[in-house]
């Protein structure tokens, strides 16, 4: 507040000054009174610099808040006003220090060229504030935007299906009593995926990172699926640094696994590869399915990872499922990377 | 005793299945079956009491299963999470496990079966039937008849009629000739449900429902149902 505060004086004294300043010259130069002049300038100058200050005090602010079509006829207005109240004391004035040259038609001049002044003000003061409120609405929508995404991102993220989680739960209590070791093991894996996916991880995670939680679930749907699920891996190493939303892979893989090898009596091998190639980081998923597809036809999972790739990366990034084969299901999807 | 199958697709589910039940001195586990296809054969094979029947599972789910079945045993579901599928059955408050199963919900769903099958009298002969999303068991007492629509057999009962998925000629095979009745090609008539026999057009009959409906036989139908009614 201070700060703007100062700078309307800056603005004001500057402008009424350079006004004073540049009429003293003008009239000096003409004039046979310096001592006349001055005191004619200073008054003009005086009078201007006070009313537009009343005008800041009495409407600025109401009027700020105004939309231009009721605040233009107010500025003319007030324009007219204040250049009636000047032309008046003007004319007072110069009688008062009798200066000669103050006729009817010079009169007339004088509230013409004072209105212009008056509605210039007005224009400046208002149109500054009209800039300022502007980029403060602007920045105002951007804040809400990023937090929505956020919040949106978030929501979008945790989501392990809870039918895999109860059934790994059903299963670890069954392998409790037949292979106590491994379901230790089986524990720590499911505590490794549920932080991952419980935790903020921020907004990107290296894709080695992605793939040991990957790993993880892979081992707790072994549990269920067995002999059923067979994985090949074929991540190139230099893209184990790719940034990559957190469980990204991971949803694509549980839906290779949900709407692909689940669905099949006998199950079938997933592969999952990631390379680099024109700038993109580009992962594929696939699995066999079943030849017709069930209703939900695997796309809903890949509906919420596409929109948060788009909030994370822009246009850029995608996702496709390509169904072209006609007993298998690929899922891509190209990340910038630069 | 109470002879059991276990329907699930996951080894370890059907482990521990069977190993909660050795408490239960009442349920012999008679068989295991890991998908829909493989149940319907072990079923047919060894016409259990009851069923323990996963919902979702790969070449079929328990729903298409029980469907397919003309006369289903006792059934108690298990689940992991199917809420959507459970819902359809909130009117029938049929019997379902979550799973991980709870020891003492599994005693208290194995007490409301009836002690033993020959204690009481044979459980009724029920079909599972489909109406959208909605499913339940429908006793062969309640339905009047079935209509046939293609390969389809219509159950014509009052309220939502839900179509079989299967020909009017296998059910006509598969369900008691005594009671069941073939009409004509079109209908397969419950006889206890038959009110009142007219002579119709050309030597023909026609049977008159409780529901007051009326269904006319076939020529050759009629001679039958002639026959069989004569002392």
């Amino acid at each position: 507040m201070r700060s703007r505060g100062t700078l309307y004086w800056v603005c004001q004294l500057a402008g009424w000054g350079l006004y004073a300043a540049v009429n003293f010259l003008a009239y000096a130069s003409t004039s046979r009174h310096p001592l006349r002049a001055l005191a004619l300038v200073l008054g003009f100058t005086g009078l201007g610099l006070l009313l537009t200050h009343l005008l800041r005090m009495r409407v600025g602010r109401r009027w700020r808040a105004l939309r231009l079509r009721s605040l233009a006829p107010r500025v003319l207005v007030a324009s007219v006003l204040c250049s009636a109240v000047v032309s008046l004391a003007g004319g007072l004035l110069a009688r008062a220090v009798g200066e000669p040259s103050y006729g009817w038609a010079a009169q007339f001049v004088y509230f013409f060229n004072w209105s212009v002044i008056f509605f210039g003000w007005q224009l400046l003061y208002f149109g500054v504030h009209f800039l300022q409120r502007s980029r403060r609405a602007e920045l105002e929508a951007l804040h809400l935007e990023a937090t929505a995404n956020s919040a949106q991102l978030r929501q979008l993220q945790s989501q392990l299906n809870p039918h895999f989680l109860f059934n790994c739960l059903n299963a670890l209590r069954g392998l409790i009593g037949e292979d106590p070791a491994r379901a230790q093991d089986a524990v720590t894996q499911l505590a490794n995926l549920l932080r991952y996916a419980l935790a903020d991880e921020g907004r990107t995670v290296p894709l080695s990172r992605e793939l040991e939680v990957v790993q993880d679930y892979l081992a707790l749907e072994a549990l269920r699926l067995e002999e059923r699920l067979k994985v090949r891996l074929e991540v190139s190493p230099e893209c184990l640094a790719a940034p990559v939303p957190p469980m990204l892979v991971q949803t694509l893989v549980e839906n290779a696994i949900k709407h692909g090898v689940a669905r099949l009596p006998e199950g079938g091998e997933l592969a999952l590869s990631a390379r680099r190639r024109e700038g993109l980081l580009e992962i594929d998923v696939q699995n066999p399915r079943p030849a017709a597809l069930g209703p939900s036809g695997g796309r809903i999972g890949l509906g919420n990872a596409r929109e948060r790739l788009r909030l994370l990366f822009g246009p850029l990034a995608s996702i496709e499922l390509d169904l072209n084969e006609p007993e298998r299901a690929t899922a891509r999807v190209r990340i910038p990377w630069a | 005793m109470i002879r059991a199958l276990i329907v699930d697709d996951e080894r370890l589910a059907r482990a521990e299945l069977r190993r909660l039940l050795q408490t239960f001195p009442q349920v012999e586990v008679v068989g295991e079956a890991a998908h829909a296809l493989a149940a319907l054969t072990e079923i047919r094979k060894l016409a259990p009491d009851l069923l323990f029947l996963d919902i979702e599972m790969p070449g079929g789910s328990g729903f298409d299963l029980l469907e397919q079945l003309d006369a289903v045993p006792r059934v108690i579901f298990t689940t992991a999470y199917d809420q959507h599928a459970l819902r359809a059955f909130e009117v029938n408050a049929l019997d379902y496990l979550l799973k991980p199963i709870d020891p003492q919900r599994l005693a208290r769903a194995l007490d409301r079966l009836p002690v033993t099958p020959t204690e009481e009298a044979a459980p009724p002969d029920r079909l599972f039937v489909r109406d959208g999303e909605r499913c339940w068991f429908l006793s062969l007492d309640e339905i009047p008849f079935f209509e046939s629509e293609g390969n389809y057999a219509r159950v014509c009962v009052s309220g939502p009629q839900p179509l079989l998925p299967r020909s009017l000629n296998h059910l006509e095979a598969q369900l008691d000739p005594r009671r069941f009745f073939r009409a004509s090609r079109q209908h397969l008539v419950n006889l206890d449900w038959v009110s009142g026999v007219e002579p119709g057009p050309s030597g023909r009959l026609v049977l008159t429902l409780e529901t007051g409906r009326e269904i006319e036989m076939s020529r050759r139908q009629s001679q039958k149902f002639r026959e069989r009614m004569s002392p």
